[in-house]
């Protein structure tokens, strides 16, 4: 321990040193996500085809609608998003800190420690302990736990920082941090037993949801975003001085957002109102966020033919573009009286954490994954696979329910139409998001595959190098 | 609930007194020029700006030709 | 050291600010209203509001009218909007965001009967053929035609009857279905 302290105040390590040091942390993370991810995936598809078909294992207590769907969704929250998120944000941390990741040990127990909580809180779920909130549905002591975890993460990025090797901390440092510090935070105060009414619950339900999107979900994204894009193309951001600007700006305006849920609901409109306020301004750090990647892009989008992390990071930045704008519209009075209630917001949901924030994790894996573990990817094939897979999902996903979700808000606003012509409306498209959740979870199961060969199997490598020669030549292979 | 809202403005207005302070600050502090240098930070000697780093879709001879194409206009 | 102070202040300030105005502020605004009724509220229906919790109602039943001329809640008679004493102080608060299935801020109003109540948590398709709802038979006993003599079983639609059973709600559905009908807009207090 003293001889590594020594060594890292003597010399600057390698970037292929500080792959090799972050390897089992950030492969555990990731193999734990990816876990959860196929996992999600399984009820998500359970969640789906039981709206159309609702006496498909109707009789099984603990698979009923009304447990499947919150498990779907915490599993992916905090399970996939939150443990692979976890995992890309602390290897880009060390590449930009030039540190290697600090309390491995300590992180790989808090991992496991997260595992053994989801695995409780799945349980506790479907068995009918749910806490019956959404976004916390997982029993108070998995959520501590979790928090916990993030916790002693947080504590590596601060440590991570102290010690940085560099000297100024790039915009991808400033979110990671702001990740780490804001989600811990969250989930400590909404474990708090103050909230004891129902609709200062509900506000505080709200506040919490809205922010683990946008503080915890958004931030490691956007961190992403502005590693890739940049790494990948050798080209530095367009303007860094406007990246500055977005991240105060999500600062400032996000955390505001909450209450554009209960647009219409029982709270006092002033506060409804600050959050519709926010949500508009948010506009300025997306369009900022927007306008930078695009300009730092433009002109070398060829170059995502040639590497499979540009196109999921490039379609997951776009994404983030089109769902938070229209995540400003929603918040207008005028169009959240079409939309709330409907399918159209399901949709919205699921650009966000799936379009966005999943592909962006998907895309930072790829280029992660064969850097640490010093292997190849096995098949071209079976990563174009799994691009087109995924994107054509979430685009059927996207656009059958927010097509349809717009009309059952029309009709649900039309007292003449009967209620349940609203629900017999949805389902052909509730059928297409069927069909998109299994190309999805195609999508997910060749990705795991092309994870499981990489990590476990290594066999023969294929014979075109597939990762840049240096790396090669200087480990021997 | 008229003491609530003199505590609201009065700390509103520190905060965002203190919030113009910071900035001020960082303005006269000169941490406002050269900001463009920061959007070096990812590229080092090992992977400098101007490479590109994941290709790994282009066959070798494609990514050989390229280098080669780049290293004239250079 | 002086510009990571700064961000780690803007973080932590960001967040803390909007913290109080969106979850404290509000307690404060809300609480003294809501906490000064009291709520005659029978055993039968806090345990049917964790039954409601624990089945996942509110993944597709919103439990929030929304005011007149906005949406069209009050016309559609689902009752007047709702306004924050209608809760009945029962945590966790199942406001409820998805309309798959109708609003219920009000439903004890409109279905004051427990045997409708019954059957379309038993199936729901006996009550409307297009409900896409869930059916939930383990809230009920099925037992042959001559057991507990005096106690009538549901009366389903013939397609749906078990030929020498009868289908009995267990404690469990009645209070669920106490719960639903104790959600009435204007008992004053649901």
């Amino acid at each position: 321990m003293n001889q590594e302290k020594q060594s890292n105040q003597n010399k600057e390590l390698s970037v292929t040193e500080l792959d090799q040091k972050a390897r089992f942390v950030v492969l555990f993370l990731i193999l734990s996500g990816v876990f959860w991810l196929l996992f999600g995936t399984l009820l998500a598809l359970v969640a789906s085809i039981k709206m159309h078909l609702p006496e498909w294992l109707g009789s099984a207590e603990w698979l009923t609608f009304g447990r499947v769907r919150p498990l779907h969704l915490n599993t992916m929250v905090y399970g996939w998003a939150s443990l692979t998120g976890a995992g890309v944000a602390l290897w880009m941390l060390s590449r930009l800190l030039k540190v290697p990741i600090l309390l491995r040990g300590y992180i790989i127990v808090a991992g496991a420690v997260w595992n053994i909580a989801l695995l409780v809180g799945s349980i506790q779920i479907l068995a009918g302990f749910s806490r019956g909130i959404e976004w916390l549905e997982f029993p108070v002591s998995t959520m501590v736990a979790i928090v916990l975890c993030v916790i002693i993460m947080s504590a590596s990025v601060l440590l991570m920082i102290l010690t940085r090797r560099v000297k100024q901390l790039y915009v991808s440092v400033w979110y990671i941090l702001a990740a780490f510090l804001w989600f811990p935070l969250l989930g400590l105060v909404s474990s708090l037993p103050i909230f004891d009414t129902p609709t200062v619950q509900a506000g505080m339900n709200w506040w919490y949801a809205h922010n683990a999107l946008g503080l915890w979900f958004t931030p490691v994204g956007l961190a992403a975003a502005y590693y890739f894009i940049p790494k990948v193309l050798g080209r530095p951001i367009y303007s860094y001085g406007l990246s500055l600007l977005g991240f105060w700006g999500l600062a400032l305006f996000y955390n505001w957002n909450g209450f554009h849920h209960l647009i219409g609901g029982p709270v006092p409109t002033w506060f409804v109102t600050i959050s519709i306020a926010a949500s508009v301004m948010m506009v300025i750090p997306v369009v900022v966020v927007a306008v930078n990647h695009h300009m730092t892009v433009v002109g070398s989008f060829s170059a995502i033919k040639y590497s499979p992390t540009l196109r999921f990071v490039v379609f997951a930045a776009m994404s983030y573009t089109f769902v938070s704008l229209q995540g400003s519209m929603q918040a207008l009075r005028s169009v959240n009286e079409v939309i709330h209630f409907t399918h159209f917001v399901v949709a919205h949901a699921h650009i966000g954490m799936y379009a966005f924030v999943t592909m962006m994790l998907f895309g930072a894996c790829y280029y992660i994954l064969p850097r640490i573990t010093l292997r190849e990817w096995h098949s071209k094939k079976l990563i174009k696979w799994h691009f087109w897979l995924t994107a054509i999902g979430i685009i059927i996903y996207a656009g059958a329910l927010q097509g349809i979700g717009l009309f059952q808000g029309f009709a649900m606003n039309d007292p003449d139409v009967p209620f349940t012509d609203t629900v017999t409306m949805t389902i052909p498209y509730l059928i297409a998001r069927s069909v998109s959740g299994i190309l999805m979870g195609a999508g997910h199961l060749i990705f795991a595959w092309l994870l499981v060969r990489m990590v476990f199997q290594p066999g023969e490598q294929p014979a075109t190098p597939l990762i840049w020669e240096k790396i090669r030549k200087e480990f021997a292979l | 609930m008229s003491t609530g809202a003199f505590i609201l403005v009065i700390s509103s207005l520190l905060i965002i007194s203190g919030g113009l302070a910071l900035f001020l600050w960082a303005f006269f502090n000169g941490q406002f020029d050269n900001i463009q240098k920061g959007s070096m930070l990812p590229f080092d000697e090992e992977e400098p700006a101007g490479k590109r780093t994941d290709q790994i879709f282009m066959e070798k001879e494609e990514g050989e030709a390229q280098q080669r194409e780049s290293r004239k206009t250079k | 050291m002086i510009r990571y102070s700064i961000l780690l202040f803007g973080i932590i300030a960001t967040f803390m600010i909007a913290m109080f105005g969106l979850t404290i502020l509000p307690k404060i605004f809300i609480d003294e209203g809501v906490k000064e009724p009291i709520y005659f509220t029978p055993f039968e229906v806090t345990e049917g509001h964790r039954i409601f919790v624990r089945e996942g109602c509110i993944y597709c039943h919103s439990k929030q009218t929304r005011p007149e001329g906005f949406g069209a809640d009050v016309e559609r008679g689902w009752g007047r909007g709702s306004e924050a004493t209608d809760y009945r102080n029962l945590l966790p608060h199942n406001l409820g965001t998805m309309r798959t299935g109708p609003d219920l801020a009000n439903i004890g109003a409109r279905q004051s009967g427990r045997e409708w109540h019954y059957i379309n948590l038993y199936q729901p398709r006996a009550i409307n053929e297009e409900s896409i709802m869930p059916p939930f038979p383990w809230l009920f006993d099925v037992v042959s035609e001559d057991a507990r003599p005096g106690r009538d079983g549901l009366n389903l639609p013939e397609r749906f009857r078990i030929p020498g059973k009868k289908i009995l709600p267990t404690d469990e559905a009645r209070y669920l279905v106490a719960y639903l009908i104790s959600l009435d807009q204007e008992t004053g207090v649901q």
